[in-house]
């Protein structure tokens, strides 16, 4: 009997039109954002391969006598690499740049070209159609839309009651309605990221893509959509029309998808109120005004003097106290960022969006390591000056060939799966929950 | 028109009995209150964070020790874009653009601190302002409020007793949208009106005319609504069944709020290829190159002059470019590297100004193409105009950052100045000039706004005219 439920919702399912229509059109989302990620990807990776060449060439080139007019004014450019895992999700777009400029001259701390060159401004306002955003807020209502009537609409039509006159529990009915719905999705969504994912791999995009990133979105899919498979059914068995299964549950999928991670994040901010770049910016000038202060005290410079090695011995003396206001700087606004991701966690989309960003290597906490990396390659860089400048006759092509190289240290990916997986887990926790209180509630339904 | 205005007390009359006004009215009161919370208390830190900074940044750019000007010109000085007092409704594009900078001598630093790079979580799932909640969830609560008007009439059995009266289905349809516009109006005027002018008890200013532009922004609201009362009748009409028209609603919607802006990125994108922002550190680095050659030919020069009062400058000084502490130490009175300062700071400039441009032209086709098909989609044409007249528009911030890059100038050209009459010293800065912040024309915003509104106007009498077709048409059998 719940095989014959089963292959019954399958064949329902297939045979609507509007169904068919909706699912196809979800499928060629899903294809088309992998397939555009990995054209983004890839024009930028070319672009930063180009940059980086163009840097190398550049520092190679800069006269030996030149060395500390190198070291102050050009300074290096830094790269956060790109990883192929990034056509899963874009992640908050303009918030990292991906580049950093380190220079000795505390202004050139992180070079936001984009920000001020970028079309993007209006583009992030309107958002990216990833496949983050698919997966975390279009798929749910196409799962709803699919799953709406499949109790209420029963009920609407008065074939439940036909249906339970056989020997069928109300139990192993749910259950088979859940599981028909649930093959459609996860099957489709699933086929759909196998062919964009196929398509960008035959482009030649996704050279460094591991299959297990891709086997983790899958699960990841299957758990999340999973979620609203379970929800459908319950309201569905709550509610005595389709049109108000279908009612509640686009209300709800708006405040699991939009006003609670939004809500979450403001609420956070409001709460734990953490400093601004801004306020950050200017406390960091105030310690170089105070380093510079110092330094004019004791070597009382003359006017004309060579202001880039004072900039350069300035800039030692504020390091530590820099050090410190970014490390004050930075765990403040962690804190106000857990806090953020922890509400916004009240809703599988933020759990779903914290794990697909962090799959994508998109998240906020390894862009945050890569300022904390450029950061000691600046200071790196800065003692490395310091040390040239107090030897008696710099050899200035030694002291350019010397300058310590940056490569970035990603985070450990065994941890991220970790993590990732963790968070799989407790979505389909909550998938699990809510279809033991669907089963609940439609034991205690009146089908009269 | 009596058939409508009774058509239309029957709509308002259902709602409120049916205590669907009371549930509407209670979530509006709470977006509009959670919104405009978070806007006055954003704006409110803000505008202390700013005023306590600037303060700060002031103390130290008079406090500074003498030096000279150059150095003078390379202690900086800071550049903040000034927030307006209806950005607490509307952010618009605000959180993803620079709002400060520092004009450092040679280093046009481009604007940063963006809300998106201060909390980039906020970025990702985007604030909930009132922009958002009138552009994007009234259009839903108008889908959940509306989709049944026609077809639940008609599944009621009611539709053929009303068409059976001396009722034109035109009036018919006027007293939908009446009822419809009125429940909404009634719903959401109160804790608007409450929620626009609660901000004036937390002390922001606003001008008499930040009122009529907040006055227009509720106008656009009412049309806003009044064009989506039209696509659910149209739509409610088309179905026989109030789930198929929920249904095929809540598409529109999906379409309308996500998928047709975003669709217009994508066709953008692959039209016109924006540059990527490492295009531009590839630029930079041959713009070097270039400039070191200049530089070397000028600082040639310089020191061939040198020489002839200086003989014990050695010949291949020119190559040691880099020595600035044995310059000191021989006590020469002229910089070579400054003297050519001003000269390769203009050049370096210029030059990264037009590369600057280049890419950004780049940008700016894909964005005129990716803006003219998000106007595809009416709430594009909603949030153009009414983040025209909140101040949060790309208009304005290009406004702001064209007095940004002339102030450069000016300021630049003030130390160069100063370097240039053989001032060794700048013991007073208050002659330096600072930056002061031009309002866009009031005309301009209007002009924006108007563009926004007429385009809004035109999707309102398409859906008009669809809504009148569908339902003339429809079988209430």
């Amino acid at each position: 009997m719940t095989r014959a439920i089963l292959s019954h919702t399958l064949r329902l399912h297939l045979a609507s039109r509007a169904h068919r229509a909706v699912t196809l059109l979800m499928m060629a989302l899903v294809v088309i954002a992998l397939v555009r990620a990995g054209t983004a990807l890839d024009a930028r990776r070319d672009a930063m391969a180009l940059a980086v060449r163009a840097a190398a060439a550049e520092w190679a080139a800069v006269p030996p006598a030149a060395w500390l007019d190198a070291g102050v004014r050009q300074g290096q450019w830094l790269y956060l690499p790109e990883r192929a895992e990034r056509v899963l999700a874009a992640g908050p777009q303009l918030a990292p740049s991906y580049h950093a400029r380190v220079g000795l001259a505390p202004a050139h701390r992180l070079d936001l070209a984009d920000g001020a060159i970028s079309w993007t401004p209006e583009a992030s306002a309107f958002g990216d159609l990833d496949l983050g955003f698919v997966l975390v807020v279009l798929a749910p209502l196409w799962v709803l839309f699919l799953v709406h009537d499949a109790i209420s609409g029963e009920k609407a039509r008065g074939t439940l009651r036909i249906v339970f006159s056989h020997a069928v529990t109300r139990r192993r009915f749910l259950l088979a309605r859940a599981l028909g719905v649930a093959v459609i999705v996860i099957g489709a969504f699933a086929l759909a990221m196998l062919i964009g994912a196929a398509i960008a791999a035959l482009r030649g995009q996704l050279a460094g893509l591991e299959v297990a990133t891709l086997g983790l979105a899958l699960m990841l899919a299957a758990a999340y959509l999973g979620i609203y498979v379970a929800l459908g059914v319950w309201i569905s068995a709550r509610t005595a029309s389709p049109r108000g299964s279908l009612a509640v549950l686009s209300a709800l999928w708006v405040v699991l998808t939009f006003a609670v991670p939004r809500l979450g994040t403001a609420a956070a901010y409001a709460w734990s109120p953490s400093p601004s770049s801004l306020e950050h910016e200017v406390d960091k000038r105030r310690a170089l005004a105070e380093a510079r202060r110092a330094y004019v005290e004791e070597h009382h410079p003359v006017a004309g003097s060579s202001w880039m090695a004072e900039r350069v011995l300035v800039a030692q003396q504020a390091l530590p106290r820099e050090a410190e206001l970014d490390a004050a700087y930075r765990a403040a606004r962690r804190e106000g960022r857990t806090l953020a991701t922890r509400l916004s966690m009240v809703s599988p989309a933020g759990i779903a969006f914290a794990a697909i960003l962090e799959l994508a290597a998109a998240d906020i906490a390894r862009h945050e390591q890569f300022i904390v990396q450029a950061d000691d390659h600046r200071r790196a860089m800065t003692a490395h000056y310091v040390r040239a400048m107090q030897s008696d006759e710099p050899d200035g092509r030694a002291v350019l060939d010397g300058v310590p190289a940056f490569s970035f240290v990603e985070p450990s990916r065994g941890d991220v799966r970790r993590r990732v997986l963790a968070r799989i887990a407790i979505l389909f926790a909550m998938a699990g929950a809510l279809l033991v209180l669907a089963v609940r509630s439609f034991h205690r339904h009146d089908l009269r | 028109m009596n058939a409508a205005w009774t058509i239309a007390r029957h709509e308002l009359a259902i709602a409120y009995h049916s205590r669907r006004l009371l549930l509407l009215s209670g979530v509006a009161t709470a977006l509009v209150a959670i919104a405009v919370a978070q806007g006055a208390h954003d704006h409110v830190r803000d505008r202390d964070e700013r005023a306590r900074l600037a303060a700060i940044v002031d103390a130290e750019w008079h406090g500074q020790e003498p030096r000279s000007p150059h150095a003078t010109h390379h202690f900086g000085t800071w550049v903040t874009k000034p927030r307006t007092a209806l950005s607490i409704f509307d952010r618009g594009v605000e959180d993803y653009l620079g709002q400060h900078t520092v004009l450092d001598a040679h280093v046009k630093t481009p604007l940063v601190g963006s809300t998106a790079e201060d909390d980039p979580l906020r970025a990702l799932f985007g604030g909930f302002d009132l922009g958002f909640v009138l552009a994007v969830l009234l259009p839903l609560l108008v889908v959940f409020g509306a989709h049944d008007a026609v077809a639940g009439d008609k599944q009621r059995g009611t539709l053929k007793a009303t068409l059976s009266q001396p009722i034109r289905r035109r009036s018919y349809l006027a007293g939908k949208l009446i009822g419809q516009l009125a429940i909404f109006a009634i719903a959401f005027a109160p804790p608007l009106l409450v929620g626009l002018f609660a901000p004036v008890w937390i002390g922001v200013d606003y001008q008499l005319a930040d009122v009529a532009r907040l006055l227009a922004m509720f106008a656009a609201a009412l049309v806003y609504v009044a064009l989506f009362v039209f696509v659910a009748l149209g739509v409610s009409a088309s179905t026989h069944r109030p789930s198929s028209a929920l249904a095929v609603l809540l598409g529109v919607w999906i379409a309308v709020v996500f998928l047709v802006p975003r669709a217009g990125v994508l066709v953008a994108e692959a039209v016109h290829p924006p540059a990527a922002p490492e295009a531009l550190h590839h630029a930079q680095a041959e713009l070097r190159a270039a400039i070191e050659e200049r530089r070397a030919e000028a600082f040639a020069r310089v020191v061939s002059e040198l020489r002839r009062d200086h003989p014990e400058i050695p010949a291949d000084f020119a190559v040691r470019r880099g020595d600035h502490g044995g310059r000191a130490e021989a006590g020469w009175q002229v910089d070579p590297t400054g003297v050519f300062a001003s000269e390769a700071n203009a050049l370096v400039n210029d030059e990264r100004a037009r590369r600057i441009a280049e890419v950004r032209a780049s940008g700016e086709r894909a964005q005129a193409l990716a803006s003219m098909i998000a106007l595809a989609s009416p709430m594009t044409a909603f949030q153009r105009g009414t983040s025209a007249l909140a101040g949060t528009d790309l208009a304005r911030h290009r406004h702001f950052e064209a007095q940004v890059d002339r102030f450069f100038t000016t300021f630049g050209d003030h130390f160069n100045r100063l370097w240039a009459s053989n001032v060794r010293l700048v013991t007073d800065v208050s002659h330096a000039p600072s930056f002061r912040y031009q309002p866009e024309p009031a005309a301009a915003a209007w002009a924006r706004f108007g563009r926004a509104a007429l385009a809004l106007l035109a999707f309102t009498c398409g859906a008009a005219a669809f809504a009148m077709v569908r339902i003339t048409r429809y079988d209430a059998r």
